[in-house]
Order: structure tokens, then sequence, then C-alpha cells
């Protein structure tokens, strides 16, 4: 058969340099993406001199390390337990180079750590992108995320309390496999973190423990001073909460403008948790194993009592006192005794932040007659990788780098309320120089209480904070509030389909978390 | 060249013929995109939180017809907050009208109206949550209004605004009263000056008071305008919530926490978004007839 040809281009020659010429394009297209990888390895930074510019002098703002005359090089951690510096860094590099990973982040946060993960796609050549959401609409956009099957994101960041609504419905990846691969230090995380903002039920390592709180008592010295006629001193200046209802009225007028006592009482989740904070030293326990609620008990009512009595000689305003409130009236100086989280005891020295300067003192947490020492670890938050990230271990590496040890360390340093977990960190005598309240934080995690992350937890610290902010205006008396509030809770359990064969968590593996002070002494 | 030689060398343009199909939708075309702009941003949030109204659960969505309003129905919280939302708008908009009132009847013959008129629009230029801040700040956090009265003899030591329903509701009415007040007067002043000046001319003649003048004369013909300004600022109040939010979040005791914070924090505090659309529902209703309500009885002309 003969070929008929018209002009130059046959349509056999058509197809012959169209395949001809993808499979160049393609091949092309490969190879320089290849040479691209290859190049971009090979231009990485040296990961000891990426590492050693992760240091203080950086990191840390300059007004502190004059304050406190660090040095740039100077060690707040320990570098042998610091993941960091711990970490195959070139091992990550071959397995992860190039990756994308998407971290879902708080809006008022995504500068800062848009700056703090430069160093991780230094070290490790994995991309981060933020995913910066409104933190009142963070919740709803998880899960609306979530709920999708396909989460825009591979990490993220969240309050605590809320691991048990995410982790009950299999949202976030089991992370114990990369810890052990990738050996992160889970020994150095105090139990009561690694229990709570990590582990959860029987389903394994869910989330890497993030901002490391705690509630502390801490006290302005000059005031104490006045009052006792001595210096202020971390065991014995208020030894029990009796001790300081006693001391409320004196703290009160020992100098002008300055009120006895400080604490959130708003409603909702904050006049729960300084309520959880004061009972759990009555012995105060949320559940019994049936998932039943208890703490309309003895424990609670005391609890509740104790505030009660401690809110006649309060800062006006502590009906409505949240954090930022409370935070604002402690470090400029209006309140002489305040309970609250570990940074206001660190914020109080920055003279940026507080105009209490040296003149303040983190207590150890009063203890109460029949009840024992469980200083409270509440709220914080958490850092967990979403079931359907598509780069599940790169998203880990990622969250691996922005917990670790130095990083939180300088955190703590920088005095910004992001605050580490880990043993080395908090018991590293200079960061102690730098952070007032972590000589006794430290001693005060190895007894902490801390409330199961059930799901709807939150929802249930809302309900009783209602209630409680009723009684602290005189509205109800403790029992009636707190029996109320155990059949409000009971509610929300009934409503999610708990009490019919089927538990919100398993009781056993989530006691273990609650107080971590069983059967040791008194750390003084 | 002039008009006519203009037309004489060109040819008239044949008129373009359009079918009677698209003579008949051409409006509708021109209007369609901001018809359909319109509808996206109010009607389909309106009509989801329908939706959601009868739906309950986070993660699963289950259908529960109309129990999440009949648990509102008998929740007292709600109507808790119903009630503080009544007690907080009468009170408010009475402040406001009377207030409001007085400044434009005293101010709008003077010849320095224009200047009032900036002075007083100046607190509406304020976002409300800074506005909220500031009042917090001087009636809690600063003790400004303790340290105030306590100067000028009234020592009652720090006085704890939070902690007494009558005194957070104080609060709440003053900062709302602050910021809101001008709307009025600014409306009610507009309403004043365009009044026919003969009329009340006519009426000094005859020797009318000025009590009698503005009772019997001016507030009557103002009564339309009087009920736009109060309809606009009742649906105001009613949804009230930075104040709520940033002053007292209903402390003490829920005692004043309006429906909107209600519907804020059941949403976003307890993640209970069906129960809180059936919440939202109702207040769309309630504010609606209110509305509607005020404008039939008010909206009459004065001339009339």
């Amino acid at each position: 058969m003969q070929t008929k040809t018209t002009g130059i281009l046959t349509r056999r020659s058509l197809l012959k340099s169209t395949a001809a010429a993808s499979a160049a394009l393609v091949s092309g297209i490969g190879g320089v993406s290849l040479f691209n990888v290859n190049r971009a390895f090979a231009d990485m930074m040296n990961p000891a001199d990426v590492l050693k510019s992760i240091n203080v002098g950086k990191y840390v703002k300059k007004e502190y390390r004059e304050q406190y005359k660090l040095g740039d090089n100077d060690e707040l951690w320990d570098a042998s337990k610091d993941w960091i510096r711990t970490a195959d860094w070139e091992a990550i590099r071959k397995e992860h180079a190039g990756k994308t990973v998407r971290f879902a982040i708080g809006a008022a946060d995504r500068e800062s750590a848009a700056d703090g993960l430069k160093p991780f796609f230094e070290l490790s050549g994995i991309k981060v992108e933020l995913v910066p959401i409104p933190d009142d609409s963070m919740y709803d956009k998880v899960v609306a995320e979530f709920l999708s099957g396909n989460a825009g994101f591979d990490a993220m960041q969240f309050f605590s309390p809320w691991l048990g609504d995410f982790a009950a419905q299999g949202f976030l990846k089991p992370l114990d496999e990369y810890a052990a691969k990738w050996k992160l230090p889970l020994s150095d995380f105090y139990e009561t973190y690694l229990m709570n903002y990590g582990y959860w039920s029987d389903k394994g390592l869910l989330g890497i423990p993030f901002d490391c709180d705690i509630q502390q008592v801490h006290v302005r010295k000059s005031i104490i001073k006045k009052v006792l006629g001595k210096d202020a001193d971390r065991v014995n200046s208020i030894p029990t909460y009796d001790e300081m209802i006693r001391l409320a009225p004196e703290l009160n007028k020992a100098e002008k403008g300055v009120n006895g006592i400080g604490m959130m009482c708003a409603r909702g989740f904050w006049a729960t948790y300084t309520w959880q904070h004061i009972a759990a030293q009555y012995g105060l326990e949320l559940f019994n194993d049936k998932w039943e609620p208890t703490f309309n008990n003895d424990a609670g009512v005391k609890g509740l009592e104790t505030i009660v009595a401690l809110s006649k000689h309060a800062i006006e305003g502590v009906a409505a006192a949240d954090w930022p409130t409370n935070r604002a009236a402690f470090l400029g100086g209006q309140i002489a005794c305040n309970i609250s989280w570990q940074d206001s005891g660190t914020q109080a020295t920055r003279p940026d932040q507080s105009k209490l300067g040296d003149d303040v003192l983190t207590i150890y947490e009063p203890r109460v007659e029949g009840g024992r020492f469980a200083p409270p670890n509440i709220a914080g938050s958490t850092s967990c990788v979403a079931a359907t990230s598509p780069e599940p271990e790169a998203a880990f590496l990622m969250l691996a780098f922005l917990t670790s040890g130095s990083i939180m360390a300088m955190n703590e340093a920088n005095a910004n309320g992001v605050a580490p977990g880990y043993k080395s960190v908090l018991a590293n005598e200079k960061l102690r120089s730098v952070s007032q309240p972590a000589k006794v934080w430290a001693d005060d995690l190895d007894y902490a209480w801390c409330a199961p992350r059930l799901p709807n937890g939150f929802q249930m610290d809302q309900e009783i904070g209602f209630l409680i902010n009723k009684v602290v205006v005189g509205e109800l008396k403790p029992k009636e509030a707190l029996d109320q509030a155990a059949e409000k809770v009971k509610a929300i359990m009934t409503k999610n389909g708990f009490y019919v064969g089927k538990d919100p968590a398993s009781f056993t593996a989530m006691s273990k978390g609650t107080w971590m002070g069983a059967g040791k002494k008194l750390p003084f | 060249m002039n008009s006519v030689a203009m037309t004489s060398s060109f040819p008239k343009r044949a008129p373009v013929r359009r079918s009677p199909f698209l003579r008949k939708a051409f409006p509708y075309f021109l209007v369609g995109p901001a018809v359909v702009y319109l509808l996206g941003i109010t009607l389909y949030p309106g009509i989801y939180a329908i939706y959601r109204s009868l739906m309950t659960g986070k993660f699963k969505l289950d259908y529960v017809g109309l129990d999440n309003y009949r648990e509102l129905l008998v929740d007292s919280v709600f109507w808790a907050s119903l009630g503080n939302t009544m007690i907080l708008g009468v009170i408010t908009l009475l402040s406001e009208f009377v207030i409001a009132l007085t400044l434009a009847a005293l101010v709008y013959r003077d010849p320095w109206v224009k200047a009032w008129r900036i002075l007083f629009l100046l607190p509406m230029l304020f976002m409300p949550s800074a506005v909220s801040f500031l009042w917090k700040l001087i009636f809690n956090d600063g003790r400004i209004i303790s340290d105030l009265m306590s100067r000028i003899g009234f020592n009652f030591g720090t006085i704890d605004f939070m902690s007494s329903t009558s005194l957070a509701r104080l609060v709440l009415v003053v900062t709302d009263v602050w910021q809101w007040t001008p709307f009025l007067f600014i409306i009610f002043v507009a309403a004043l000056q365009g009044m026919d000046k003969e009329v009340e001319e006519a009426a000094r003649l005859d020797g009318a008071s000025w009590r009698r003048i503005f009772f019997n004369i001016s507030l009557p013909m103002m009564r339309p305008v009087i009920a736009i300004g109060l309809v606009l600022r009742g649906i105001d109040i009613i949804t009230m919530f930075a104040p709520v939010h940033i002053i007292t979040q209903g402390s003490p005791g829920g005692n004043t926490e309006t429906l909107s914070y209600f519907i804020y924090r059941t949403a976003f505090r307890s993640f209970e978004q069906g129960y809180a659309s059936a919440a939202s529902v109702l207040l769309l209703i309630a504010t609606v007839f209110l509305a509607q309500t005020l404008v039939r009885r008010f909206f009459k002309s004065g001339v009339e």
C-alpha cells in the first residue's frame, strides 16, 4: 500500500515525533528533578553547623540574656537527652528530604513557628507549610478536616483536654513505632505529661507533649515578710490551705492597692481548673471505675469551700477572672498570693512583662489535713499527627524537633508561656537560674494530679465551671453545685453513648496518670 | 459639525431585535450576580443553621427532629439568658433613647451643631472590642471608678463590679450606652433639623412653651425616625456579644449572659453546634418578631 504524503508531515511521522518528544520530556523532567533533589541534598548545610546555631545567643531575647548573664552557648538543657542533638539527621535526610508536611497551628503563633521551623528544614530537608487556624475555631476546623477523611494538614498542636475527643474517634496516628525508630527520649518526659498528653487509654502513644503546664502558688516576698515578719520560704510560708485562708485578710491589707488572693473563677473551665487544683489536695477523684462522677464527694466540696473562703479576700473581679485578667493583675502588682499557672511565676521576673522583678517566689503546693500532695497538671497542649497524613513519619519528625529539650528550654527562658516537660531541662541549674518556679515545678511533677482526657471532657469542664461560678458569687452552696454538676456530667456521658456497655476509655490505663504521687514521700 | 449634519451623515442603526425571552430575562441577568451573592452570604448560612438545628453530634450527625428546640424550651439557662438579654436590652435602649433625645433637643438649633455631631460620633468609631476592654479597665482591672469615687468622698474601698449582678449589668449598660448613644443622637438631630421650622415658629407665636413645642409637635413628627432608630439599636442590643465576652463572660453566675453569648459558648466552648443552631434560629425569630412589632406600632407618619 502506498503511503500518501501531504507535505513534510505524515500521520506516522507525527506520531513518531510526538512519541519521541514525550519520552524525551518525561525522562528529561525526571532527570532534572532527580538532579535537583541530589543537588539540594548536596547543598544542605552540615547538621552540626545548624545545631550549633540553635543556641541561646540566637533564640533567647537579648534583654533576658543580659538580665541573667547568659552566654550565647550556655546550655539550659542536657545535650545528651536533647533529641535534635542526638537524632541521626543524615538518616532522616536520606529518607525524608524533599517531603512537605502541613502543620495546623493557631493563627497567632504562625510567625514564631515559621521562624522556629527554619532550622528544621536545614537539618532534615523536610519543608513545613503552616496552616494557620484562628484559635477560637481550632476545634471545629480540626474536626471538620478530620471528618472530611482527608485532613488538609499532617500534624497539629492543640489544647490537651481535647485529646480524648480526637483520640477516641481514631483521628490520630499512633506514634510508638516512629518514637522507637528515631529514639524520642520518652523516658525524659515527666510521667504526668507522657501519660496525659502522649498516651491515651490503651491506644498507645498518640501525641508528643508540647506546652507542659502546671498550676502553682506564687507569692510576693515583700508582702509575706511584712505579714509573717520573716523571709518568704517555699515550704513553710504558706504550708496549708487553712493557713492561706488565715493569712488572706492580712495579705489583703498589707499594702495599699494589693489584694490578698488571686485565682481564676470566671465561668466555665477557668473556675473548674481552680477547683480541681485545690480539691486535688483533698484527694479529689473525678470518676469511679465505672466512669460515674464522684467529684461531688467530700474532697470536691472541701475544695470548693476553700475557694469560697479565699474569695472573700480575693482581688475584685475574681468571679470574672480568666487567665489573662488574673495574669495582668498579678504581674501588675495587685495580688499578694496567686494561684495560677507556672508561667506567671517566670514572667513576673521579666521587667518587660511585669513590675514584680525579684519580688516573687513560687512555693510548694500548700497541703491539707488528711489530704495528699498533688500539684495539678492542668490544661497544656499536645502535638499529634493526623491518621490521614500521607507523610506521618515526616510530620512526627517535625513535632519531635519542635518539642525537643533545647527548643523548649529556650521557650522557658523567653518566658513565652510554652513550658518544657523534660526532667533533664527542669533539673538544669542554668535553666533554674532563669526560671524562678523551675525547682518547685520539677519537684511537683513527680506528684502531679491530672484529670483524665475523656471524650467531651472539655464540655464537662465547662458545665462544672458554670456551677462553681455560682458558688463563688453566693448563688449556690458547694454541695448543691457539685451534685448538679455531677448530674450534668452524667448526662453528657449518657448522651455520648457511654454507660451502656461502652466506656469512654480504659479506666485501668487512664487512672494510672491521674496522680503520680502514690506511695512517695514529700519532696521537702 | 452640528447635530443635524451628524445625523444626516451616518445611516441610522437599525434597532437590535431581542427575542421576547431575552427582553424579559435581561433585568434578571443584571440583578442575578447581586442576588446570588446575597443569597450566598445570608440565605445559605440561615438554611444551614436550620438544617444543623435538627441534628446532633460532633463527629457523626444524627437527625433528631425538633429535639434541640424541645430541650431548649425547658433549658433554664437558655431562658435565663433570654431574660438577661431583655433586662439589659430594655435598660440600655431606654437610656440611649433618653440621652440621645435630650442631647439632640439641646443642640439641634445650636450654631455649633456640626461640631457636636463630630464630637458625639467619636465613640462609634472605635471597635466594640476595644471599647469593651477600655470599660473593663475603667471599672475592674484599673480600679479607676473605685479610685475616683474615693477621691470625691465616697470611700467604699475597691468595688467588686463583677460579683454583683446589678453592678456587672451596669458595666455592660454603660459600655453600650457610651458607644451607641451617638448613633441615635445623629439620627435624632437629623430628624429635628429636617422638620419644618414654620410649624415650630407658628406654635411659638401662639405662645406655646418650648416643652409643649417639643413634646406635642417635634416628638410626634419624629415618630417614624425614632421607630427606625430604636429598631436598629434594639436588634443590635438583642445580639449584644462583645462587651459580655470581654468584660463579664456571663459572670456573676450567668446573670449577664445574653442570648448571643449563650449561643457562642454552646457552639464554641461546649461544641454543641446543633443546640446552638436551634438557639440562633429562635433568636432570629424573636428579632424579626420584635422588629416587625415595633415598626408596625410606631412607623406612622408624624404629620398623619
